[in-house]
């Protein structure tokens, strides 16, 4: 079998088991939407892993790319809502242009990522972090000022076209790009920038190019789910991208282990699962919805405690730099480390 | 610089000058590389010996004066290109990617090099554009090679596996060569320290260089491993067809196996020439210990 | 043109007080080399104590000359035993370990100050974290022109005076302590090398404990004047002021004490001029704005040394 077929058995896997998922759950909105948020945090902070697990280069504002591609897919969207493909049903022809739709807003923010990518090439460490941390606040201001994108009120009316199968089947791209990633060259690459980036450059890896190229990948994706959030929210608001959005997913990249893919994914799942049981728990055990907000706001604070405790505690994270993967016995299964 | 484009020239520096700001760490440094040469640069601390390396390795761009590699002139541009064109060295302080395994760092430095020659990405007609003055042309042409690369890694086509096969089976290679192979899936880290350094060895010997500049790979080893890094790198020389210059302090080593010296002090260059020569020179004795010198006359 | 003078005082005297909270970034900076993130929300804290403090005093003993010291005092006294506690316990252990794992630790740090301040709690009657809601600051000194040109073509306010006096004061004391004094000799050496500093005798534990106190003693000052001028108090004050002072500090060359000064008051200027000449919404993407530009050319800073790695 030709390699390239050999690699799209993943998928080919993936999307029995994730319909079957759908079907099983149509009649459970809650878990549904519940699972929509967890995919997204988990698309997320896969992507930044690239950049801040995998390269080392500290970026605080992948928010912002999710913005520009929650946006950019949700203008998308809109404008094309009123048309579809005269020769495919109506439902497929809306995913085939919300597919669309997704792609442009990803692109766009591959190339905001490039934009950003550029000015990183002379920075390091603390710089880095700040301009990527401006780069998403100037991202949003410029929203919250432009009338396409409705201002600070956002951008309304969206459809809803993301289901479990779709947003799921994101995910397990991500995923699945970020693994193959990290086994081949390129991946080993962006490892060696990490590790000393002079004597990578004196290996004949072009630093430069790769730390932007890091950027872009990571930047499309995030796009990626920001198109993927947008389309079950329906309102697209400048709030939902800040800066600390941009931190949780952060906390997710670090405690799940920098430059590890799988911590990436439990880090994201815990974090976005736990809150929300919190929340329930509180709810149901005061009945008073008060109470249960205090939770969401402790959250924040806990998630900065969280990183202090966590650098001074265990700074490498649950999964370090290792894969599930490449430990046994999933080593056999999963066909480590390719 | 028509003398340097002679054709079995390597490595070819003319007259190369380092300046930073107020302080000149290189004058009108010179040297002449040649397949198959053994040659060692030496000079007492703070001579100059590494700003040498950088400013050939393309680290440090020089104030002036002129670096040619195989051919081609490469002042100024950036140590990944002129890994490309040739050079491969190793540090002074070891600089490895600890916490990778002494397989992958040997990987790394191993390029992707499956497009077929018939392809406008070839890498091979990329360079000969370069040489041609073609340099924009190049860089975009190998940028976009490089994005159809990671497709060809997100698909994992036959292509890609190809390479990922070739690349691990030279890494082992390589670790074998340089006694390493039981210790290809360690990491980098916890190596002893003479390992490690023949790892940097190894890792630079895979980016197919003609010509290898080793800082200091002796430094901190035994009388007997030194010994056998002498005969390591008379193999590898010969092994791989290469141009071989090294940085060393330890005397006898240098004279041991360097069939031609050039001795920096100050950033000027003292006295250049065989080992004999060399040691008997008046002002290197000087450099080294001000008046006599039991050491260089051991 | 009496508009484009008024911007420049404004703009100057915003520069000020952004200054002295740049002063703590680029001191501690200078010393550990680590960016302190939680820097603007220290100043946060000692702005809350100040609150507080004036609230007890009344009316007006909080207006009197020595009220008004005592504000000072005690919220610069709060923030130092905060920055103490933060060095102490957040980055000391981490000293030794890569610039990587400080700095998430100062974000997290940053974030977990700010955010708890946004819990509004309270322990029986007293408030003791103040919550999200916007406060207004006692008017320890109470807004009076102090000089009009025209008419009131061009104003000069007090509290403007007053604050640029203070920081002017604060900035003069902080360049003799750094240069004239023993301590500001071992300041300096621990910032070139902090262990060969340590093996000259130097106690660099208690320089760096001291350095960040005295930041964070100026962050609080700063933190005041600041309220004095926008009046109203949040707890993610620190958070923008922080990042912009910092951006102060990049400007001018991170770990250059005149530097951020520089950069201070360019920032104010540039901010003070596209609020005045363009639209306030994008009063926060100047800063980042700015930065980036001057990134972008010289990444050291305008008077930052270019320190290269030794390969």
């Amino acid at each position: 079998m030709p390699g390239f077929l050999r690699g799209l058995v993943p998928f080919a896997i993936a999307v029995p088991v994730l319909l079957l998922v759908q079907w099983a759950t149509s009649n459970a909105p809650f878990f549904v939407i519940l699972s929509l948020t967890v995919g997204v945090n988990v698309a997320l902070a896969v992507s930044l892993n690239i950049v801040n697990g995998m390269t080392g280069q500290f970026s605080i504002g992948h928010a912002g790319f999710m913005a520009v591609g929650a946006y950019i897919a949700g203008v998308v969207s809109k404008a094309t809502a009123v048309f579809g493909i005269s020769f495919l049903p109506e439902l497929i022809s809306d995913q085939v242009l919300y597919s669309v739709s997704l792609v442009v807003g990803a692109s766009v923010a591959g190339l905001f990522g490039f934009l950003v990518g550029l000015p990183s090439l002379r920075l390091k460490g603390d710089y880095l972090a700040i301009v990527t941390l401006g780069f998403g606040e100037i991202i949003r201001v410029v929203v919250q000022n432009t009338e396409v994108f409705g201002r600070a009120l956002g951008l309304s009316g969206v459809p809803q076209r993301t289901t479990l199968f779709s947003c799921w089947f994101v995910v397990v791209i991500v995923v699945v790009v970020a693994r193959r990633i990290r086994g081949s060259s390129h991946g080993r690459a962006l490892l060696a920038i990490r590790e000393d980036e002079i004597a990578a450059e004196a290996m004949g890896v072009n630093t430069t190019a790769y730390k932007v190229r890091a950027f872009v990948v990571a930047s499309f994706f995030a796009g990626l789910a920001g198109g993927v959030f947008a389309h079950y929210q329906s309102i697209v608001a400048p709030s939902s991208f800040g800066f600390v959005k941009s931190m949780e997913i952060v906390v997710m990249v670090v405690a799940g282990g920098l430059g590890s893919t799988t911590g990436a994914v439990i880090a994201a799942v815990l974090l976005t699962l736990l809150p929300e049981a919190l929340r329930s728990a509180f709810f149901a055990f005061t009945g008073s919805a008060s109470f249960a907000e205090k939770a969401e706001q402790i959250r924040m604070p806990i998630y900065g405690l969280l990183l202090v405790v966590i650098m001074l505690v265990r700074p490498q994270g649950l999964f370090g730099s290792r894969e599930l993967w490449d430990m046994q016995p999933f080593k056999r299964w999963l066909g480590g480390g390719k | 610089m028509t003398d340097a484009l002679r054709s079995d020239s390597l490595l070819h520096v003319d007259n190369a000058t380092m300046q930073f700001g107020g302080l000149t760490a290189l004058t009108s440094f010179c040297l002449d590389v040649k397949k198959g040469d053994l040659q060692g640069l030496i000079g007492p601390n703070g001579a100059g010996k590494t700003t040498a390396f950088n400013v050939m390795t393309g680290v440090y761009a020089p104030t002036s004066g002129n670096i040619v590699v195989d051919g081609q002139r490469m002042n100024g541009s950036k140590p990944h290109r002129v890994n490309r064109a040739g050079l491969a060295r190793t540090f002074q302080n070891i600089r490895l990617f600890k916490d990778l395994t002494a397989a992958d760092n040997v990987r790394v430095a191993c390029l992707v090099d499956d497009r077929p020659p018939s392809s406008i990405f070839n890498r091979a007609r990329l360079d000969a554009r370069r040489r041609n003055g073609q340099r924009v042309v190049a860089h975009a042409l190998d940028a976009v090679g490089n994005y159809l690369d990671w497709w060809r890694t997100f698909l994992q086509t036959s292509a890609f596996r190809r390479d990922e096969e070739r690349i691990t089976e030279t890494a082992h290679r390589l670790l074998d060569v340089m006694g390493l192979g039981h210790r290809k899936d360690e990491l980098a880290r916890n190596l002893p320290y003479g390992e490690q350094r023949r790892l940097e060895i190894a890792r630079a010997l895979a980016t197919s260089p003609k010509v290898l500049l080793l800082d200091e790979p002796a430094a901190g080893m035994n009388t007997r491993e030194k010994a056998e890094l002498m005969t390591l790198i008379r193999k590898i020389r010969d092994d791989f067809d290469l141009g071989v210059l090294l940085i060393e302090h330890d005397m006898k080593l240098v004279m041991g196996i360097c069939e031609k010296i050039t001795v920096l002090d100050h950033g000027e260059t003292i006295a250049v020439g065989t080992a004999v020569e060399v040691k008997q020179n008046p002002k290197v004795i000087e450099a080294y210990l001000g008046v006599e010198s039991k050491e260089l006359q051991a | 043109m009496s508009e484009l003078v008024q911007h420049i005082i404004n703009g100057l005297a915003a520069g000020t007080i952004y200054a002295l909270v740049a002063l703590g970034y680029t001191m501690v900076y200078g010393v550990l080399k680590l960016i302190n993130f939680a820097h603007g929300d220290v100043m946060m804290v000692g702005v809350y104590v100040g609150y507080a403090s004036a609230k007890q005093m009344g009316r007006e003993f909080s207006q009197s000359f020595l009220g008004i010291s005592l504000v000072f005092l005690m919220a610069m006294c709060a923030c130092a035993v905060l920055g103490f506690l933060i060095e102490r316990f957040a980055y000391r252990p981490l000293r030794e370990k890569p610039k990587l794992t400080s700095l998430i630790t100062a974000i997290g740090m940053s974030f977990f100050i700010s955010y708890s301040f946004q819990v509004e709690t309270k322990i029986g009657d007293v408030t003791v974290l103040p919550g999200a809601a916007p406060k207004a600051f006692p008017e320890i000194i109470k807004p009076t022109e102090w000089l009009v040109f025209g008419d009131r073509d061009i104003v000069i306010w007090n509290w403007q005076v007053v604050s640029v006096v203070i920081a002017v004061a604060l900035m003069a004391a902080l360049q003799y302590l750094v240069f004239r004094t023993r301590f500001g000799m071992a300041m300096r050496a621990v910032s070139f090398d902090h262990k060969s500093a340590g093996l000259m005798g130097i106690p660099v534990d208690r320089v760096i404990a001291l350095t960040f106190m005295l930041g964070s003693a100026l962050a609080a000052g700063a933190g005041l004047l600041y309220a004095l001028k926008d009046t109203l108090v949040q707890p993610l004050m620190g958070v923008t002021v922080g990042l912009k002072a910092f951006v102060a500090a990049v400007i001018g060359g991170i770990g250059h004490v005149p530097g951020a000064v520089v950069g201070a008051l360019a920032l104010g200027l540039v901010e003070e001029f596209v609020v005045g000449y363009g639209s306030s919404t994008w009063r926060d993407a100047v800063a980042f704005a700015f930065l980036i530009v001057v990134l972008l050319f010289k990444p050291e800073g305008i008077f930052g040394k270019v320190t290269a790695e030794k390969v």
